[in-house]
């Protein structure tokens, strides 16, 4: 535990140091705010549609997906492309530590830098507290949706980032990897109700996901879906490293 | 000690290390001198786990590279080609980081940190962010690290490299006072640091072990050699040259 608070730390310093992480910090909370104040001013006018501000906070919209995807992307591009392409990989690798302690210290670093990324964004209910009372359990179970979903993207963009050399190759692919799944997701509400391709997507599909979470319903299938992408993605990691090292 | 058996690696088509067998004992410095592209790198790595062999084993500690990965890590000190640094960390930070991930007891830390720093003139800059050293400091921070939990083997790529002479000279007699109890296996392609520096030599070309034995060894077994445009050529480096232009091709490969 000692040796993986160690490499914890480092990660964090790593991240925390690197301008990438304060622009992405910055633009989160500017695109948030925003977000959120049209989504007051929206639902403000007298003809607006029904919903309350959190659920529609809670990916909403299309747009506030796509941010989402590209944000982790550009935190995860660096866990093992980075350290890759800087040669410093080879010390780590080489200390008396296991792939695995270093893939869970990677992922654990990027993991918290995203829920630090929501931790201002609790503004927002507290601000909306003050004016009306707000029912709590969606938009815990919000949050929840938002940390499920970004456990899983963290993942494949570490993921992306052990496949890749250079940063700019594991953004894109990181970009791909979650895009694609978002991809997926639309896909099954295009597809007709009945097919079972439809069916299959319309199950992964994180619209739905999140359509559920915002409204409060924590759904068990939804917890396992994020978890097991995170799991695959990370044991696929392990695999890179170990064929890395053979090949 | 390490015991190298028929090490092999290939990277694509190139067989970079060939059948490469050696063994280095402590009270030494064991110097593994070749050109530029002979396979040095590689094998340090191989001996160090960060890459598997193809085919062939080691044994570095007492233990097997391919079967006790983490048991030969516990027991190296490895300074990687061009000391590859976080340029992030300060210098102490990146050594108790170190320590503490090479298992060094909560209270040894700041004394290995400590000595690590004293050993290698490091205290004036503990406190600079290591993206902001010179190569030649930086260099020494590798070093430092190598040195970390006084390691009972040393692997070494290069440790003179980019260091000015006065440091060149200090590291030597580091490298001899370490060598009386601990394996010091040390890459270069510098004949003049591995006649001054090593007790034993293993000289590698085209990814094969060419000569094995002391300085003075290798360099009488080679005394008859051309020594290249008729030039006065000094034993050991005729004894290289010879060596290097008879090994067979030179792997250029690369991970």
């Amino acid at each position: 535990m000692r040796i993986f608070r160690a490499l914890l730390r480092r990660e964090l310093l790593a991240i925390w140091t690197s301008p990438t992480a304060w622009v992405v910090l910055g633009t989160f909370l500017l695109l948030s705010g925003i977000y959120f104040y049209e989504i007051l001013w929206v639902l403000s006018r007298p003809a607006a549609p029904y919903g309350t501000p959190m659920a529609t906070f809670f990916g909403g919209s299309l747009l506030s997906f796509v941010p989402l995807v590209l944000f982790v992307a550009a935190i995860t591009m660096r866990s093992f492309a980075e350290e890759h392409h800087a040669g410093t990989l080879e010390p780590l690798l080489t200390a008396p530590v296991t792939a695995n302690q270093v893939v869970a210290a990677k992922y654990a670093g990027a993991y918290l830098f995203y829920l630090a990324l929501w931790v201002p964004t609790a503004v927002y209910p507290l601000l909306l507290w003050r004016h009306a009372d707000p029912a709590w359990g969606p938009i815990l179970a919000g949050y929840l949706g938002m940390a499920l979903f970004g456990a899983a993207l963290t993942a494949l963009g570490v993921l992306a980032s052990a496949l890749a050399r250079r940063q700019i190759v594991a953004a894109i692919l990181a970009f791909g990897f979650g895009g694609g799944w978002l991809l997926a997701g639309l896909g099954g509400s295009l597809l007709p109700g009945g097919s079972t391709a439809g069916r299959v997507l319309r199950h992964v599909s994180p619209f739905e996901m999140m359509d559920r979470f915002r409204v409060g319903l924590v759904d068990s299938r939804d917890v396992v879906l994020c978890v097991s992408v995170a799991a695959a993605a990370l044991l696929w990691t392990r695999v890179v490293l170990d064929l890395r090292r053979s090949s | 000690m390490i015991e190298a058996r028929g090490l092999c690696r290939d990277f694509g088509r190139v067989r970079a290390v060939d059948e490469v067998s050696f063994t280095a004992a402590p009270g030494v410095v064991t110097g593994f001198l070749g050109p530029n592209g002979a396979g040095k790198t590689t094998t340090l790595r191989l001996l160090a786990t960060f890459l598997a062999p193809a085919a062939g084993t080691a044994v570095v500690a007492g233990f097997d590279v391919v079967r006790a990965p983490l048991e030969v890590r516990r027991r190296i000190g490895y300074l990687p080609e061009n000391a590859p640094l976080p340029g992030e960390l300060r210098v102490s930070e990146y050594l108790r980081m170190r320590a503490e991930v090479k298992g060094i007891g909560r209270g040894g830390v700041r004394r290995a940190v400590g000595e690590a720093l004293e050993r290698l003139a490091l205290g004036s800059v503990e406190r600079r962010l290591i993206g902001d050293l010179s190569r030649g400091y930086r260099q020494r921070v590798g070093l430092a690290d190598a040195l970390l939990g006084d390691p009972p083997v040393l692997l070494l790529d290069e440790p003179t490299g980019n260091l000015d002479p006065e440091q060149v000279r200090r590291v030597r007699e580091l490298l001899g006072e370490l060598s009386r109890e601990r394996t010091v296996f040390v890459s270069t392609h510098l004949l003049a640091e591995a006649e001054r520096v090593c007790g034993a030599l293993v000289i590698v070309a085209g990814g094969r072990v060419v000569a094995t034995g002391t300085p003075a060894e290798i360099a009488s077994r080679h005394a008859g050699s051309p020594g290249g445009e008729g030039e006065a050529v000094p034993g050991l480096e005729r004894a290289f040259l010879a060596l290097a232009a008879g090994g067979g091709r030179v792997g250029e490969g690369r991970p």
